[in-house]
């Protein structure tokens, strides 16, 4: 190992000793877990309760000591309302709105989601080749953050997109995508599924993968038929899954924000306007502050995800009883699945089974339809790799789009209908011009054809020259009489420009060095927290896991503005460090890490205690390399997450060197609305990373997250 | 040997590191807050150096931001207590009690208390009493439509401000869609998302923008009204590009359009000129054309970039002095025919400005925006420094945009706006 790290490590272990001597060996456990407590109370639980002052606080000021006390005005406002169905009613018209939009865009993003996923989780289990790359395939959008996600769709669905390319090719006329109401919406739905469903079909494939094979074999055997299989084995036996399926997903869908914001605005008018972003407006975009209208909106928003989040717990569990019987690590997922399949007996037994009659109609006939359409083996695995192939095109077409996009000349981006390869103008230099100019194609006057080049173009009429006699008067064509000369080459020339006009390689290291600290910091306190929660009894032990498992839902959106206040008031806006810090006491990675902890043996701790190691010894060389495998699952999660962050270094970063590269690509489309050329070249460069990461590391992020159930 | 080396090192270290010190504090350095409508930043770079040669010890880092980021984050930053030293920005009123009062460092106030509208130095201030002199405008901008008009000669259309006296909406958006269908251009016009932008054509077709006492008066007014109608025929019928307005919340210059000749008509204003003849150079003939005409008049609004220092500075007399250089008549003069920029300054208008351009199409575009400034409406130069302007300008832009999207009624619209700029400004009063 690194001499220099022995040394730092050695250092460490003497000075842990020395306080190990004061706390006894029980005491530690507080030591390890005080820097994620630390961190996790100070900008999570503190921003909770500050919530409530800015609530029932008014004026645009941003101090509390400013703000005078104006009871529940704030609530009452967003609540002062007739019909609640109609927002035109409410005095907050745009809350009532964001409320409406986002209670449906739940509804339809969650079913939807939930179908795909499933339906591809069942292509991805059959027998089939290349399992690995098809799996793959589905979860690399997972990994594009969701300004880049935007960015890609708004490109194919703007008015002069491939969308209505295609449209126009088979005769029809241009469809408003992204500013006609009914079709924004449809296409944010479609969006955040494309971009999430990779990861609920890892879920779902895992939970497949877990059913016992003799279940069909004993089926099979009783002659039953696979579509009949699917729904007395499989839905039963997923059950459990799809709940966490259907919970997680919820959970993310309220939250929606990023994608959409820099997707649609928000826009038309209010259609795609979501309860975050109505926060966001509210507190940090309009002229006129309202620090506690957007308080008030976290605190109603985070009451319903206090719901989902119980929910979530009974859902997955808390496992706090399970460590008792350490020597069986299955048993926490014993405890979970009895728990559920409670639930689905429960749920079943009040919904279902009354609307049973019919619904086994439906599913019979459709049965029938699909045994008819698949009834032979052959027939079935055509169906499952043509919707596979079908789903490459799906997730990786938009993707590939883009990168060929980028690679266009302005001119060639303009052009309607578009064409898959780039193609330049061919050029030559003519004597008497400093820069080459472009050949044509040119329909002469007296009918025959010459190459000429052109000087310049003025509206319908081209100034041109024959480049052989540069001397010769200017012959003027018009536009529809000139094809220009063209080959198809790959420039790099938007990405050299759009790296000029664009501060990328500064937003580049910003986002390297708060990814990699981020991240690093995240490993050392999530584990020595979850160290201490797993093999370690103390007192408040129960406190401090429920606390933690009871935020794992709650989403930074929610204390924005007490969050906001923190940083300000510890002079952190425009450091790295403020990006940093605040995240890096992640409930997630705590309660990931504590969960695998669980499952190394105590006994190996003692023998160790025995050869007089001290408990930082313990940890950093007994727990810390047997913990590997979780550790590189959070590493990767970590990565993801903090390349990815938007919101909260949008709000923290003030200054344009202090971007990261996702921020900095949101304020450059804004800036340069129409400028695909620089827009597309900036968005591949941003995803271009990550993609790196997970050509690499595929296989470990797809296992990893099938294992954890965690994004 | 060793033992003496290090004690003197160490002496030596200490001593460079205290005279480095000493050296950095003799020079004061300042930041200055900019953004970038077409390349006046450079000009201001450039006369900074000067200033900077003159005055050794003070130094001005101007840093280049996206208007966006002015515009919604610089407010924030303020507030944090991280303000700039000096900044540009366009919303003067928007933090007021936070501008730093110029009065007790100039040498010669009245430079500046007697060159600018007072409209605009109150617009900085925080109430009647205020005398403070916090910020000047950097330009007087003018609303206008620009047009193509290579577009139209090959249309064979004459515009129809060389054909008729005074063209009104009507007259323009026949001859637009003449032009358009003929040259095969997707738009026959293309206008900023903004309620500025708005204002100009909405109190030509005769909208009252303020009552009496100067508040916004708009939930029943006909001029908005009518201008909002016919923007939503435009969008309706595919003649005006849509995602400027229903692509997205922010705010979205649609110049793109204009420079890539997707527009006949592009209504903005003079800001844009250093900008176009940059981009457009050549490629198309350009000219603006006067505010069509209607019931209220042809009028463009005014606005404008201002320059402010803030109070929060640890230098508040070099600020003053950069402030006050920049006020200089001959350099605020350059400035202004570098950047192809209209003043605001009386002084400079006073002594005339020989704008720095070869091109006929630049010189005729400043002339064109001089000959509106006349024909501006009171409630034109009122309405960009009113306290709630930014208030205005963001509300009208969700609100349009609402009944643009079939989402609200125009009454409805209108009514939420006038709402909106109600509560507003009873916050105010509280605040």
């Amino acid at each position: 190992m690194n001499p220099l790290l022995d040394q730092f490590v050695g250092l460490l272990d003497g000075s842990f000793s020395r306080i190990q001597r004061f706390t006894g060996v029980t005491g530690m456990a507080y030591i390890f877990v005080a820097p994620n407590m630390l961190v996790f109370s100070i900008f999570v639980l503190f921003p909770m309760l500050f919530n409530f002052a800015y609530t029932f606080t008014g004026s645009d000021k941003l101090f509390l000591n400013q703000r005078p006390y104006v009871g529940a005005a704030n609530l009452e406002r967003l609540f002062d309302c007739d019909d609640f169905l109609r927002p035109a009613t409410c005095k907050e018209d745009l809350f009532a709105s964001a409320v409406l939009n986002t209670a449906s865009f739940v509804v339809l993003q969650v079913a939807v989601m939930i179908g795909v996923s499933l339906l591809t989780a069942v292509a991805l289990n059959g027998r089939i080749r290349a399992r690995g790359f098809f799996r793959s395939v589905f979860f690399y959008p997972v990994l594009l953050s969701p300004i880049v996600v935007a960015m890609i769709w708004r490109w194919m669905l703007q008015e002069n997109g491939l969308f209505n390319a295609f449209i126009v090719g088979l005769g029809g006329e241009k469809l408003r995508f992204l500013t006609d109401r009914n079709w924004a919406r449809f296409w944010v739905v479609m969006v955040s599924v494309w971009s999430l469903m990779g990861f609920y079909t890892l879920i779902l494939l895992a939970g497949l993968q877990a059913i016992p094979a003799d279940l069909y074999e004993a089926a099979a055997i009783d002659g039953a038929s696979s579509w009949r299989a699917f729904q007395s084995i499989t839905l039963p036996m997923l059950a459990p899954t799809m709940l966490v399926v259907i919970v997680l997903s919820t959970i993310r869908a309220v939250q929606i924000f990023d994608v959409v914001f820099a997707f649609t605005g928000g826009g038309p008018g209010s259609a795609t306007l979501y309860i975050v972003h109505y926060i966001y407006n509210n507190g940090f975009a309009s002229p006129f502050r309202e620090y506690g209208l957007a308080a008030a909106t976290s605190l109603v928003m985070a009451s319903a995800l206090i719901v989902l989040t119980i929910a979530q717990i009974r859902v997955q569990g808390t496992g706090l009883d399970e460590d008792d019987d350490s020597s069986s690590p299955r048993a926490g997922g014993l405890w979970r699945g009895k728990a559920l399949a409670g639930m689905w007996q429960g749920m079943r037994r009040v919904v279902l089974d009354p609307l049973q009659g019919a619904l086994q109609m439906l599913l019979d006939g459709l049965g029938a339809l699909l045994g008819g359409l698949l009834g032979t083996s052959r027939r079935r695995a055509a169906f499952t790799y043509g919707y596979l192939l079908l789903g490459v095109l799906v997730m990786f077409g938009p993707v590939l789009w883009m990168v060929m996009s980028s690679f266009k000349s302005y001119a060639d981006i303009q052009r309607f209908p578009p064409r898959f390869l780039p193609h330049y103008p061919e050029t030559a230099q003519v004597a008497g011009y400093d820069e080459p100019l472009p050949l044509y194609d040119v329909q002469l006057e007296d009918g025959t054809t010459a190459q000429l080049v052109q000087r310049r173009r003025v509206g319908l009429e081209a100034q041109m020259l024959d480049p052989a006699q540069p001397e010769a008067d200017i012959i003027k064509v018009k536009l529809s009489d000139r094809q220009p000369v063209e080959s198809v080459r790959f420039s790099l020339d938007n990405y050299q420009r759009g790296i000029e006009s664009f501060n990328f390689w500064r937003y580049l290291s910003n986002s390297v060095i708060v990814t990699l600290s981020a991240t690093l910091l995240t490993l050392l306190v999530n584990s020595m927290a979850a160290f201490a929660l797993s093999k370690y009894r103390f007192r408040g032990r129960g406190f401090i896991f429920m606390l933690i498992i009871s935020t794992l839902m709650v989403p930074l959106s929610v204390i924005l503005v007490p969050a906001f206040l923190l940083i300000t008031a510890l002079g952190w806006n425009n450091q790295l460090i403020g990006i940093i810090i605040p995240t890096i006491g992640t409930p997630t990675g705590v309660f990931l890490l504590r969960q695998y902890m669980l499952t190394i043996p105590d006994e190996l701790l003692d023998s160790a205690r025995i050869d007089g190691a001290s408990e930082w010894r313990i940890y950093w060389q007994v727990i810390l390399p047997l913990a590997a495998p979780a550790l590189a699952v959070l590493a990767i999660f970590s990565t993801i997450w903090r390349w990815n962050d938007f919101l909260w270094p949008k709000i923290v970063m003030t200054r344009d060197e202090m971007f990261t590269l996702q921020v900095g690509l949101e304020t450059f489309q804004g800036d340069l609305t129409t400028q695909w050329d620089l827009i597309l070249a900036m968005t591949v460069l941003t995803a271009l990373p990550i993609t790196f990461v997970f050509g690499f590391l595929q296989k470990y992020i797809t296992t990893g997250i099938a294992t954890t159930g965690l994004k | 040997m060793k033992r003496i080396a290090i004690p003197v090192l160490l002496i030596a270290l200490i001593l460079s590191l205290g005279a480095a010190a000493l050296a950095q504090e003799d020079e004061v350095e300042l930041t200055f807050l900019w953004y970038n409508d077409g390349q006046e930043g450079d000009v201001m770079r450039d006369l900074l150096d000067r200033f900077e040669e003159a005055n050794p010890g003070i130094k001005v880092n101007i840093e280049v931001q996206p208007y966006s980021t002015v515009r919604d984050q610089l407010r924030v930053q303020v507030e944090a207590g991280q303000a700039p030293d000096i900044a540009r920005l366009t919303d003067f009123a928007g933090m007021r009690g936070f501008y730093l009062d110029l009065r007790p460092y100039m040498e010669d106030p009245a430079l500046f208390e007697d060159n600018f509208n007072p409209a605009i130095i109150g617009a900085f201030r925080s109430g009647a009493d205020d005398d403070g002199l916090y910020g000047f405008a950097d330009q007087l901008s003018v609303t206008a439509p620009f047009v193509n008009k290579t577009l139209f000669e090959q249309a064979g259309v004459d515009m129809p401000s060389d054909a008729m006296d005074e063209p009104g909406w009507e007259d323009w958006l026949a001859a637009l869609d003449e032009v358009a269908s003929a040259t095969g251009v997707q738009y026959a016009m293309a206008i900023d998302n903004k309620g500025h932008r708005f204002a100009g054509p909405a109190m030509s077709l005769g909208a009252d923008f303020f009552d009496d006492e100067g508040n916004f008066d708009l939930a029943d007014d006909d001029g908005f009204r009518a201008f909002a109608m016919i923007l939503k025929d435009l969008i309706d019928a595919g003649k005006s590009p849509a995602e400027t307005w229903l692509g997205t919340s922010q705010y979205t210059g649609a110049q793109d359009y204009f420079i890539n000749v997707e527009t006949v008509m592009y209504f903005s204003g003079s800001w844009q000129i250093g900008r176009f003849a940059n981009d457009i150079g050549d490629a198309f003939d350009w000219v603006v054309a006067p505010n069509p005409y209607g019931p209220g008049g042809s009028t463009g609004v005014a606005g404008g970039a201002g320059i402010v220092g803030f109070s929060q500075t640890e230098h508040p007399q070099e600020v003053a002095m950069v402030m006050e250089y920049i006020l200089q008549p001959e350099v605020y003069s350059e400035y202004s025919a570098r950047s192809l920029l209209i003043p605001a300054h009386e002084a400079v208008v006073d002594m005339g400005v020989d704008f720095d351009t070869e091109d006929a199409a630049v010189a005729a575009a400043l002339s064109g925006f001089a000959n509106e400034v006349p024909k501006f409406h009171p409630q034109a130069v009122a309405l960009n420094p009113h306290p709630l302007a930014f208030a205005y300008y963001d509300a009208s832009n969700t609100r349009l945009a609402q009944y643009f999207a079939g989402e609200l009624t125009l009454d409805e619209a209108m009514g939420r706006l006038q709402e909106q700029l109600d509560e507003a400004a009873a916050n105010m009063a509280a605040g």
